[in-house]
């Protein structure tokens, strides 16, 4: 195996050139299908850029064939959705839960699910704002999320194929999300809408609250039943969750794995890709199992072998996904590794039970959804990751205009500085607004240095 | 004396001798019958003249400014001494402003879960409902019994049927009318008062105007007012959306508080927002609108990201201006407006 180490695009182009030809043939997608060369995914990241992603020329990349195949899974969700409906797959738009929900969606056969609201880096990739004006026609302006760019696919038609069915969950979660789905429904998207309700920590009735989230579990298997004309099978529902629940472990393995003392065993940006395999498997469960397995022994050798980057000493959480994933390349050339995150996605990482009522069990899982409670409960989830890692220090990259950042940013600062933990936040900025871009790197220097320097004097 | 003048005068006078215990609340969620079926006097958490525009507030700049107001707007006299704070969970922000305060005050912040859907099984959320006030009556130490919720609902009542009366009559104007809605006033002293100030004349109006989004600050309607224009329907979260809706005095007292503040609460967070966007158009419709203005406050995602739809929806003249309630841009505000009515006024002419 070839030393770890993070490189560009046009080395991967040349590097590419050593994957064997039966390798590229063999890596592809809804292997259920007759073999096909378009289910092919296998390819350096030049291929994606002529698909119009220009961030990626930019970007470092891990050297192994473990993170080249989870790149080519990510980058050819889109074209996946669309070869799925050409292939007579029910598609299924998954909004606002972000990974609760799809477990039940794959539980029926012959059917995939996309959630449009990670559409939202879409604008980065492609260093491009059409999505963004086009969603400012529509009155979402930069005073929303950057969720909003998937307003602008659903006005667009031309990201993902028409749904079958639109799911939109709303109440304790983003209203940003909330916002698109009523723009949508102008656009005459018909959503089905999935009731959160706020969960108190600490004193919540949780038999009541799990008891309503059975009921809107039901209640959408029937939705679901109508879209699919399949009735709802509690045996192939447990044969789904079991594979889900294989890969929340694979997940969680992964996620431990990065924090390796010896060295950083992988980029974070593919760690954030795997780690979002959760939400919807990237529209097909079996193949991204295939995935995240190689990825995970991929990371298990690397660990064991005390094998990782050079120069990356600074453990840090990262909170809040960043929209723009250059951000996280640049934390690392400033001798910065991710060991953990904390995503607003803690809704994917319980294990689901399987012994259980499907509909209990599910409800049981969301339970432990990030958004859905306190302030409170984010904080204990941000303290619990840099415990756990033994972090030197966390990033919090915020959106601007989100109904949540403003009010959740506040005192989780506030308790890490109680902790000692030093802490830096700032709001990502949309493409174009280099000015605005150059002020974050400089913050991000700062803070590596003033890292640096403490970890010094702690070592005398 | 004016009848702002007397009605504020009335305030002062009850809030220096008031005794009982004082609740806040935050938005239309929230049933005032219920806490004062407690032994509580019910107080509308909104902005009053005077809080501190630069105080410190934990919230980030780009967080809802009302929200990000209420820390200084509690500051204020009128809510000094509150026992408790109440609210139900409406927009994403309301919500998060509810940790915030627990953070922030020393007294009680009750927040109970209230659907975002339509017809969302009521027995879960009217056991939140229930759950919260009684928290209430743990802190008045008073429970509210079914003879004291039905009379405080036929009170309720009573005075909703007076203010609608009024306006359609366009004699209460809509000043008062917000003055009301946040009023810590008991609704027989508010029925005395409309009762004594019926002989007001009908307020004439030139231009007469539709005020939505919102909550109000302290200025605004002045500013709005003083062009030669009347808001004659308020939609705003101070308005007339405060009183249209009326409570069944028959059957479950409980059960009829739920259903007019929780389930048929007609805010812009509700998903989908077909129903408040009809009652804009009937709004629009009976009180004969000219023009509306549509006024968000700073990062009000219900109200302000919905701008563009409901200038398609309304098919009126509409003005769409958003304030800060921390940073007040008045003259702006003013230009705007005055060109807007200007524009209106313009196209009265022509017809005529």
């Amino acid at each position: 195996m070839t030393e770890p180490r993070q490189i560009d695009f046009r080395q991967w182009h040349r590097l590419f050139q050593q994957v064997p030809d039966r390798l590229v043939e063999e890596i592809r997608y809804y292997r259920h299908l007759p073999q096909a060369e378009w289910s092919q995914y296998l390819f350096p990241p030049s291929t994606h850029v002529v698909y119009g992603n220009r961030l990626l020329r930019k970007l470092k990349f891990d050297n192994s064939q473990a993170a080249l195949r989870l790149w080519g899974f990510v980058m050819s969700e889109g074209e996946r959705i669309y070869r799925a409906r050409q292939a007579g797959m029910k598609v299924i738009a998954v909004m606002g839960d972000l990974g609760a929900v799809t477990p039940l969606v794959y539980s029926f056969p012959n059917i995939v699910a996309f959630y449009p609201d990670c559409l939202w880096w879409t604008p980065f990739l492609m260093e491009s704002r059409e999505l963004f004006d086009e969603a400012g026609q529509l009155g979402l302006g930069e005073d929303c999320c950057f969720v909003r760019a998937s307003l602008g696919a659903f006005s667009r038609k031309a990201y993902f194929p028409k749904p079958d069915l639109c799911v939109g969950t709303v109440g304790a979660t983003c209203d940003d999300m909330a916002t698109v789905m009523s723009e949508a429904e102008q656009l005459g998207v018909d959503i089905h809408y999935f009731e959160l309700p706020h969960r108190h920590d600490g004193d919540t009735d949780k038999t009541a609250l799990s008891g309503y989230l059975e009921n809107q579990y039901q209640e959408l298997c029937r939705r679901l039943e109508q879209a699919t004309g399949e009735t709802f099978s509690p045996d192939r529902f447990r044969e789904t969750v079991q594979k889900v629940n294989r890969m929340r472990s694979l997940i969680a393995e992964i996620k431990d794995l990065s924090g390796a003392p010896a060295a950083s065993p992988m980029g974070a940006v593919e760690m954030m890709n795997m780690e979002f395999a959760a939400l919807s498997y990237y529209g097909d469960l079996d193949e991204c199992l295939a995935v995240l397995t190689e990825f995970r022994d991929l990371m298990k050798f690397r660990a064991n072998s005390g094998q990782g980057y050079q120069n990356q000493d600074l453990r840090l959480v990262w909170v809040t996904p960043p929209a723009d994933p250059l951000l996280m390349n640049y934390i690392e050339e400033l001798g910065g590794r991710v060991v953990g995150s904390e995503y607003l996605i803690h809704q994917t990482t319980p294990i689901i039970d399987t012994k259980k009522d499907p509909f209990e069990a599910l409800a049981e899982a969301h339970l432990k959804a990030t958004l859905m409670g306190s302030s409170a409960y984010r904080v204990n989830l941000v303290i619990e990751q840099v415990e756990r890692t033994h972090a030197d220090g966390v990033i919090i990259s915020g959106v601007f205009g989100s109904s949540h950042c403003p009010y959740e940013t506040a005192p989780i600062i506030s308790a890490l500085r109680q902790k000692g933990i030093p802490v830096l936040s700032f709001d990502v900025v949309a493409p174009g607004k280099r000015r605005l871009q150059s002020q974050i790197f400089n913050r991000m220097e700062a803070f590596s240095e003033s890292l640096k320097a403490r970890k010094k004097r702690r070592a005398g | 004396m004016d009848v702002i003048t007397g009605f504020d005068r009335l305030e002062k006078h009850y809030l220096a001798s008031e005794s009982r215990p004082k609740v806040g609340y935050l938005c239309l969620r929230v049933s005032p019958e219920y806490i004062e079926a407690c032994g509580a006097d019910a107080l509308r958490i909104a902005p009053r003249p005077g809080y501190d525009l630069s105080a410190f507030t934990p919230i980030r700049p780009d967080g809802c400014s009302f929200c990000r107001s209420v820390p200084a707007i509690l500051e204020t006299d009128v809510y000094r001494n509150l026992n408790a704070i109440i609210a139900g969970t409406c927009c994403d922000q309301m919500r998060r402003l509810m940790d915030t305060l627990n953070d922030l005050l020393d007294i009680p912040v009750i927040l109970f879960g209230a659907p975002r859907t339509w017809n969302a099984d009521p027995d879960y959320f009217r056991g939140e409902m229930i759950d919260a006030f009684g928290k209430i009556e743990e802190i008045t130490g008073n429970a509210a019994t079914e003879t004291e919720l039905l009379e405080r609902i036929r009170v309720h009542n009573n005075l909703k049927n007076s203010v609608n009366h009024l306006r359609r009559q366009e004699k209460l104007p809509t000043a008062l009318l917000q003055r009301i809605s946040c009023s810590i006033l008991p609704p027989e002293e508010i029925l005395s008062f409309l009762s004594n100030s019926r002989d007001l004349p009908a307020i004439p109006a030139e231009i007469r105007l539709l005020l939505a989004g919102s909550i109000p600050g302290v200025w605004e309607l002045d500013v709005i007012e003083s062009n030669g224009s009347r808001v004659v329907a308020d939609a705003t979260c101070l308005g007339d959306r405060v009183f249209h809706r009326l409570t069944s005095e028959k059957g479950d007292p409980v059960q009829q508080l739920y259903q007019t503040y929780v389930e048929d609460n007609l805010c812009p967070h509700r998903r989908p927002v077909t129903s408040t966007i009809d009652y804009l158009k009937n709004l629009m419709d009976e009180r004969q609108i000219d023009g509306v203005v549509y006024r968000s406050v700073k990062y009000c995602h219900p109200w302000g990201l919905l701008a563009e739809r409901m200038k398609k929806e309304l098919e009126a003249p509409l003005l769409i201006v958003d304030d800060d309630l921390t940073s007040p841009a008045v003259e702006n505000f003013r230009t705007r407006v005055g060109a807007f009515t200007e524009m209106l006024k313009m196209k009265l002419r022509r017809r005529a």
